[in-house]
């Protein structure tokens, strides 16, 4: 029996995302498999299923691992940033650089479909009037 | 004198950097954003090899050493960085075709081919140093050349194959890209030396001989080995099949640019008034606030 990549959105707006997997032997029994499999708790609004013979693996994995430092790719990266700036800031300062206009507003604060997970509003949108409004992200339920 | 062993870090470090500069000045301009990340990415590589081999360098040289080549960086500081940003621009070794401008994506493309598949022979070469240190460091390298000579093959095969535009751009490139190419080859300060230790196990004669030999395979292979000949478009009247399926006549060929040395004097320190533009850029903080880091 063939093995069937399954592919769910939880909602319309969001990209294809790899639930799992399931063995039928067409499309129509895997459609109706993978149903019950993954989507009886309200997981999403629509899904996929994929011939997994149908899909092009790269099947390289020496070419996927890092050959030199690439620590700048990555988060970890870029820890004590927030020194980083403020010692920048003081040093500006003590130079005699004066900030004389307002911070820009933080425009993902005004956009409603970005959704923080840690529910805190972006300390640098304070002021800006519009602070909290992204806070609101629920994660969906588990069954 | 510098050692012979410097100078050979150096011009494949220098190339390593310069032309990873140039790639990146595809970032956020590239005809399309997944070819934005892919130039970008294969740029930040090319400029981590760079890193690898003024690492190496400098435990050759020593401290006096990258001070000597390194008269812009202060005391103490990092070795790459000082190696990388410190030097005046008659210091680097970079062949004269990585510092020329993107041009557009034909050019872009060709010389990307081009100079990964001359990277992928040096290294080749260099893995079977007696010099064991290089031909270590060359492992992990090759394996990301893997990949840049897969990216570029297969952007070679599509605009080779593709519409006329395409290929026409694409043959343009290569005639320009193909007159300073050479260059990457061009003998080293010291060789005689370093192919009699085996630390270079072929000089770069055979080198470029065996990159001639494998370009010409890959240009075979989608009927653009004409391009060899300097001729982008067999003599202004090649016929090609557009994707519409008629047959479109080509004017004539345009003149390559290139100073028609075959690219040479980038291992001697001498460059093009394009170096000039790309090392302002690049070492304009650096020379700002010598020694900084961020």
């Amino acid at each position: 029996m063939e093995r069937w990549e399954v592919f769910g959105k939880r909602t319309v707006d969001d990209p294809w995302t790899s639930v799992g997997a399931v063995h039928a032997p067409d499309d129509e029994m895997a459609l109706l498999l993978a149903k019950e499999a993954f989507f009886r708790h309200g997981e999403g609004v629509d899904f996929a299923v994929v011939r997994l013979a149908d899909m092009h693996i790269f099947g390289r994995p020496d070419l996927l691992a890092f050959a030199t430092d690439k620590s700048y790719k990555l988060q970890s990266g870029y820890t004590g940033m927030g020194d980083k700036r403020r010692a920048a800031a003081t040093r500006a300062q003590e130079a005699g650089a004066v900030v004389d206009r307002p911070r820009p507003v933080d425009k993902r604060a005004l956009n409603p479909s970005h959704r923080r997970r840690d529910g805190a509003a972006g300390s640098e949108a304070a002021g800006s009037g519009a602070a909290g409004s992204g806070a609101e992200a629920v994660e969906g339920g588990g069954g | 004198m510098i050692d012979p062993r410097v100078e050979l870090l150096l011009a494949l470090a220098d190339d390593e950097l310069i032309i990873g500069h140039r790639h990146s000045h595809w970032t956020g301009v590239a005809p399309h954003i997944e070819e934005d990340l892919a130039f970008s990415s294969i740029s930040q590589d090319e400029i981590g090899h760079a890193v690898v081999w003024y690492r190496l360098a400098a435990e050759v040289a020593g401290e006096q050493g990258v001070r000597d080549l390194a008269t812009r960086a202060p005391a103490g500081g990092d070795h790459a960085d000082a190696l990388g940003l410190g030097r005046e621009p008659n210091g680097y070794r970079n062949a004269v075709l990585v510092e020329r401008p993107n041009g557009d994506w034909g050019y872009s493309l060709a010389r990307h081919y081009l100079y990964d598949v001359a990277e992928d022979v040096r290294l080749t070469t260099l893995a079977g140093s007696s010099w064991q240190a290089a031909a270590d460091a060359t492992g992990a390298l090759r394996r990301e050349e893997r990949y840049h000579l897969l990216h570029a093959r297969t952007w070679l095969d599509r605009l080779a194959n593709g519409p006329l535009d395409a290929r026409i751009h694409l043959a343009d490139g290569l005639v320009a890209a193909l007159v300073e190419a050479p260059g990457l080859f061009e003998p080293l300060p010291g060789e005689a030396e370093l192919v009699a230790d085996g630390v270079l196990p072929d000089d770069h004669a055979t080198q470029q001989q065996r990159w001639l030999e494998a370009v010409t395979a890959d240009l075979e292979a989608v009927g653009m080995d004409h391009v060899l000949g300097g001729d982008p478009h067999h003599g202004g009247g090649e016929f090609l099949a557009t994707a519409s399926g008629e047959l479109v006549a080509r004017d004539g060929a345009r003149a390559p640019s290139g100073s028609g040395d075959g690219g040479y004097g980038g291992r001697l320190g001498r460059h093009s008034s394009d170096f000039d533009a790309v090392w302002e850029e690049m070492t304009g903080t650096y020379r700002a606030y010598p020694g900084v880091r961020w």
